[in-house]
């Protein structure tokens, strides 16, 4: 879990170990498909570039034909079983895929830290919670979506999340602020 | 002589003395000072040289169009040469020096150019430094290397910090002066986000200085009211010290915010790179006034009269007791009035048009100021490099004296350009406006957006050519009804109240006077910064250089780091006028992004040192780092052990140390990096069947088989070992450099041809870890660590099996790239670290040694395994490389197959995978060496008819081995060829590319 | 720098989250053809000074290829569409044609 800020206006960013994540690729634009991931996955099925959480699971829309779904580590091989029982009666890939990437959470400004390395919209007005974003961060590729107005996760490739880390730390210095977007005052 | 005056300077903070050293000359000014004013206030009249002919020149302008003062701002190695001197914010210890002279700037030896003027018109290059030829190597070329550019370069890099920023806005207004802050109130209170930049550090542009009144009150305090209602606006974000310098496709427009500039401290941010999509854009950047071109009209001491009455306004600097205004449009009567008003002197305003009866005119009546019309200045006269007194001629004459007026200072105005850069970056097209006398944007030929429309981008105020405040006003509304109307807004539009100027039109010529003769107009200036005078452009004209365009590169007019902001427009009217052609017949420039100069550390941003370039790593990256390892880049990103040194070995030493234990005993080696694509689906084998050379869709559950990719060409692209996992599932493997190529060229051809066929990829080469244990000693060592089932028959060669090792779940692989005994086993890629530690330690007793990437290609160039990138470049096919086996005959296709069967790739010329022994067994062949054939090709020269592809130092044969391609080399086992070297031409044969264990006895263990 | 919208995800995507593929509807050169069909297949390629159909990946985000219509000379995008088809859809052959008449004909 992040550190609680002790000054406000200070961000932060620290790498959350320990999450399962599962890879599906289906046709889900089908109704049955996108009923069937959820059942199995006992998470509502996001809408396009959405991401839904409950009760500790999260599913998010990746693309077209593919989703991720978050899961605590030690239920993913009895989920993908699950899954592939799903989707039985049709063309679908299941994947493990929990050591792939490495989540990051960042607290604070983190609208302004991440419009610093994506060119991909994310006032607020364009980029609410429940929305889930793929594009770069910098040159890496990344995915990275809101948990509440002033905490935010960014996903990576494993191989790169230590470049990632440097780039992030550079970004929330206070020093480097610029207070383009509003946060919400913490009195009300 | 210029000097501080006692009060006034609205930037100044006169309660914080700030002291710097310009040319080593300790000085003091004040906190709001540029360093141009503070230069200003201590006098120091001479700012540099200039470029071609040396003359001294001093400042001209108050802002970024200031064409002579750059300066070097530093010392040591860490300069930073070319800076304008308007735009340094004075800072404590600032330490600045003047450019382009030697040995001082008052006392330079490069003077002598100005002498020769004669000699070195414009384009005198082209005509000379012809002969002698050898000249070149050792007068021309250094005296012109010398001579060329104005700063010296630093030799430290640039340590500050740079970053970028990217934002999505309804309304981006450039220009904080009045249209623009009008604009921005209106579309913020109606609801827009809205972002505000402002290139200056001080908001309010030309209002603020001349000011009027609006609404009743002063001008510049209604701007300065209205500027405190937008900073508080929740609507609104304001930038100062930020230039938008460029506009590209799709509305993409760029500003640099200036961040720390005016205070350095080092490892803080400097400057901050906005990258902006406004949907709607509103260019309110004002206009630069010109200059007028008359004999010695770069004397230090003749200004431009809006940046006199700028220094005096913003700075309280006085820039001589006594100024004498020379100007063709109304604008500089408001330098005359400003100064006046300030207790100095204006002897006389010389204005070149006919006699008028204006609004501004009779106010410097009244206030005393004497005026004489259809006059001009013809020349300055100095002395010491002060104007001592300007000499007045007739405006329609060819400049015989009048009189003579004594002056200190000379303000000239010949006109006004409205900055419409930005607008004709977005490809908007200027038009020439005979009242105004200058080109403006043209309303029909707006900048164009993505979809067709062409109503994103507007100008407003003196950007669209409205010069006199209520103009700006009517203009500044208009363009906000238009902005509601882009963006869908709704609201009030409140037209301040201003009064009517009535103003006088401007005259159209920069030429004082209008028949100034030959002589006059070799001392002319057009182009100050590049040093163009009026007998230059003359001089073009003479030698056939018709167009614009030709002419201006010809005399490098308008090619300066100003980029012509003061000379395009006069430049033109010159050309146009010797030609005999009408303004509106000229195409104006085409403007190119940056409007400024930009540091390349802004465009960089964050990408510098340890961030310039992504690293990949794998999750075994630390251990090698802890065990010596010698880093090298594979696959342009991930980084990977090349050897591993211990106790002060050289690299070859250490290759040869690790490539003999893998032969002896056991060696470990990480090969996380490879790609592992994971193919599935009913379609996922007639899809492999496609992709690869051979035939994967037969591959047997369980089993293993090497594959070929090539191109449609035919060519290879890269290769690896797929495994069967189940029915419908394969994992490719592919090269450490191939894994996001080969699943982008996957889902290519997945998507774009054959997206009917059901098939799903994964790119899993990040999923897990992969640690090669290989060697004699290899299934001994596993054995240590409880895997059940390794023998050979359980595990046999090019087979797979999931096997528990201890607490992890792997799957191995017996594949070998080495050619000895060999497991690669598979496991989620964070458990591979703790993998990797327990096999080390089981490893000891076998005197387990880790190998990096270069004794694995020694390894297997002894075995005669080809490498992707080392044997293949882009041109090899699997034929060349004897790999015939691979591919199949029975498919009908696969890609490259049709590629194959073109004459130029089954010629029997081609050259063909071989081994290569020197014959002095010491003797190294560099890669990429070259063999001679006989005798000479067409062109005379020798023919080449093989290349060395890898070359190593083989310890287990303690000798070098290579491997190459070379023509029918096959056919031609035991011939000697002869290799050109740097080190001299040495002889090698051809042998089998296999130099070790030819059976293959070790692999099949 | 151009900046398109996804078919597939909807995002307004940046020039720099995707990648170039070159001419679109390339038509592959099977084992019977010629070799002047199958050098025209790889090498020659159309070069408009105009609209031209040109192929996009959405590399930094969902991973589709998309084909875009867009003019040569003024950056002016016709239409985004996905890329499993063999020739443009008529919406984007209409709106072609709105907008610059003479040139559809070419850019078939």
């Amino acid at each position: 879990m992040p550190e609680p800020i002790s000054d406000w206006l200070k961000s932060s960013v620290q790498r959350v170990e320990g999450r399962g994540m599962i890879m599906i690729r289906a046709e889900i634009s089908k109704k049955s498909v996108s009923a069937a991931i959820s059942n199995s996955f006992n998470v509502g099925f996001p809408k396009k570039c959405q991401i839904v959480s409950q009760s500790g699971r999260e599913l998010a829309w990746m693309s077209t034909d593919e989703c991720l779904g978050f899961l605590p580590l030690e239920s993913v091989s009895k989920e993908i079983d699950n899954m592939h029982q799903a989707l039985a009666d049709e063309h679908h890939l299941v994947a493990d895929v929990s050591a792939l990437r490495v989540e990051f959470a960042v607290v604070g400004r983190v609208r302004d830290i991440l419009a610093k390395g994506t060119p991909s919209d994310v006032s607020p007005k364009n980029f609410t919670l429940g929305e889930f974003r793929r594009s770069r961060i910098g040159q890496l590729s990344a995915a990275f979506w809101m948990t509440d107005e002033v905490s935010a996760r960014i996903l990576c490739r494993r191989s790169e999340s230590a470049f990632m880390h440097e780039w992030l730390a550079r970004a929330v210095q206070p020093d480097q602020a610029v207070n383009f977007f509003p946060v919400p005052d913490p009195m009300h | 002589m210029s000097t501080r005056l006692v009060e006034g300077g609205r930037c100044i903070d006169r309660r914080q003395v700030v002291k710097f050293q310009f040319n080593g000359k300790q000085m003091s000014g004040f906190a709001g000072d540029s360093l141009a004013s503070a230069l200003l206030a201590n006098d120091q009249h001479l700012i540099g040289r200039s470029f071609k002919y040396h003359r001294p020149r001093g400042l001209v302008a108050s802002g970024p169009e200031e064409p002579n003062g750059l300066v070097t701002v530093g010392e040591g190695p860490s300069i930073e040469p070319n800076r304008q001197a308007t735009m340094i914010e004075l800072y404590e210890g600032l330490t600045a020096s003047s450019q382009n002279h030697f040995p001082s700037l008052e006392w330079d030896v490069g003077a002598v150019a100005d002498l020769a003027s004669r000699f070195l018109p414009a384009g005198f290059y082209y005509k000379s430094f012809m002969r002698p030829r050898r000249a070149w190597e050792f007068l021309f070329e250094p005296m012109i290397r010398r001579a060329a550019g104005l700063g010296r370069l630093p030799r430290h890099q640039d340590e500050s910090i740079y970053e970028h920023f990217y934002v999505h806005i309804d309304l981006l207004v450039v220009g904080g002066g009045v249209a623009g802050l009008t604009v921005a109130k209106a579309a913020a209170d109606a609801g827009a986000r809205v972002l505000i930049v402002e290139q200056m550090p001080h908001w309010g542009g030309r209002t603020s200085v001349d000011s009027g009144m609006i609404d009743g009150i002063d001008a510049a305090e209604w701007v300065n009211q209205l500027i405190d209602e937008l900073a508080s606006h929740q609507q609104v974000s304001m930038l100062n010290r930020t230039t938008a310098f460029g506009v590209y496709d799709h509305s993409y427009v760029l500003a640099l915010e200036r961040v720390e500039d005016h205070a350095p401290i080092s490892g803080a941010l400097r400057q901050r790179m906005w990258r902006m999509r406004p949907k709607c854009m509103v260019i309110a950047t004002g206009a630069i006034e010109r200059p007028l071109c008359f004999q010695d009209n770069d004397r230090p001491g003749v200004m431009l009269a809006s940046g006199i009455r700028d220094y005096l306004k913003n700075f309280a600097i006085s820039t001589g007791d006594r100024t004498v205004v020379a100007l063709n449009n109304d604008d500089g009567y408001k330098t005359a009035m400003a100064l006046a008003k300030a207790g100095l002197e204006v002897p006389v305003i010389l204005d070149s048009r006919r006699p008028n009866d204006g609004d501004l005119t009779q106010q410097v009546r009244d206030l005393g100021i004497k005026i004489e019309f259809g006059r001009t200045v013809s020349s300055v006269n100095q002395s010491k490099g002060r104007i001592r007194s300007v000499r007045i001629c007739s405006q329609v004459g060819e400049g015989a004296t009048l009189h003579e007026v004594d002056c200190e200072s000379l303000a000239v105005s010949g006109g006004w350009s409205p900055s419409a850069h930005l607008w004709s970056q977005g490809s908007g097209k200027l038009i020439w406006d005979e009242a105004l006398s200058a080109f403006r944007p043209d309303l029909k030929r707006p900048p164009l957006q993505d979809d067709g429309s062409h109503n994103w981008a507007f100008t407003a105020g003196a950007a669209s050519g409205c010069l006199p405040l209520d103009q700006t006003l009517d203009d500044a509304c208009d363009v906000a009804r238009a902005v509601f109307k882009r963006l869908a807004l709704s609201g009030k539009i409140v037209r301040p109240e201003v009064e009517r100027e009535k103003a006088e039109p401007p005259a159209s010529t920069c030429l004082s006077p209008s028949g100034i003769k030959k002589k006059a107009r070799a001392k002319a200036w057009v182009d100050f910064q590049n040093d163009v005078k009026v007998s230059d452009l003359d001089l073009a004209l003479q030698e056939g250089y018709m167009s614009s365009e030709h002419a201006k590169r010809y005399t490098t007019l308008g090619m300066a780091t100003d980029q012509g902001k003061l000379s395009n427009v006069n430049g033109l009217m010159i050309m146009a006028e010797s030609r005999g052609v009408e303004m509106s017949e000229v195409s104006p420039t085409t403007f190119r992004p940056p409007y400024t100069p930009v540091t390349l550390g802004a465009i960089a941003g964050d990408a510098r040192g340890s961030l310039f370039k992504p690293y990949r790593k794998t999750n075994i990256d630390e251990w090698h780092d802890k065990n010596g390892a010698y880093w090298e880049r594979v696959g342009a990103d991930w980084r990977r052990p090349f050897c591993y040194l211990k106790d002060g070995e050289k690299v070859r030493e250490a290759v040869d140390r690790e490539a003999l234990r893998v032969r002896q005993t056991v060696g470990i080696f990480d090969s996380s990096s490879l790609g592992k694509i994971w193919v599935s689906g009913p379609d996922a084998g007639r899809f492999l069947d496609m992709l690869y050379t051979g035939v994967m869709s037969t591959l047997p559950i369980g089993r293993c088989r090497y594959g070929l990719m090539c191109n449609e060409n035919g060519f290879l692209i890269d290769d690896g070992v797929v495994a069967r996992i189940d029915e419908t599932s394969f994992l490719c493997h592919t090269t450490t450099g191939g894994s996001d190529y080969i699943h982008g060229w996957m889902e290519d051809w997945l998507q774009c041809e054959w997206w009917n066929w059901k098939v799903y990829t994964a790119n899993l080469t990040e999923q897990f870890a992969q640690i090669v244990v290989a060697g004699p000693e290899a299934r001994k060592l596993l054995g240590k660590l409880n895997i059940s089932d390794i023998d050979a028959a359980s595990l046999p060669f090019m087979s797979w099996a999931d096997r528990q090792v201890g607490a992890f779940k792997t799957r191995i692989f017996r594949v070998s790239f080495s050619g000895e005994l060999s497991f690669e086993i598979a496991l989620p890629a964070d458990q591979g670290a703790e993998l990797w530690r327990q096999i080390y330690a089981a490893g000891q007793e076998f005197d387990i040694e880790p190998y990096g990437t270069e004794a694995l290609h020694v390894l297997r160039a002894e075995k005669g395994f080809v490498m992707i990138g080392e044997e293949t470049d882009g041109t090899v096919t699997p034929q060349d490389l004897g790999l015939d086996w691979a591919v199949s005959k029975k498919k009908n296709d696969f890609l490259g197959k049709r590629g194959q069967k073109r004459p130029c790739l089954t010629h029997s010329d081609r050259w063909k995978f071989v081994g290569l022994e020197t014959v002095e067994a010491r003797a190294k062949l560099p890669v990429g060496a070259l063999a001679l054939g006989v005798g000479l090709d067409s062109h005379g020269f020798s023919k080449s008819i093989g290349r060395v592809t890898s070359s190593y130092h083989s310890p287990i044969l303690n000798r070098t081995i290579a491997l190459g391609l070379v023509e029918n080399g096959p056919q031609r086992r035991g011939d000697i060829l002869q290799f050109s070297t740097e080190a001299g031409p040495v002889n090698a044969r051809i042998v089998s590319p296999v130099f070790y264990d030819p059976e293959g006895t070790q692999l099949n263990a | 720098m151009l900046r398109l919208k996804c078919p597939y995800c909807g995002q307004m995507v940046d020039e720099t989250e995707l990648t170039p593929g070159g001419e679109a509807h390339l038509k592959r050169a099977t084992q019977n053809s010629s070799d002047d069909e199958l050098l025209d297949y790889l090498f020659n390629r159309r070069n408009p000074k105009g609209v031209h159909f040109e192929r996009w990946r959405h590399t930094f985000g969902c991973g589709k290829w998309f084909v875009v219509a867009r003019c040569t000379v003024t950056h002016e995008v016709f239409g985004v569409y996905k890329a499993q088809t063999l020739k443009p859809p008529k919406s984007v052959v209409d709106a072609i044609a709105n907008r610059r008449g003479h040139e559809t004909q070419e850019s078939q």
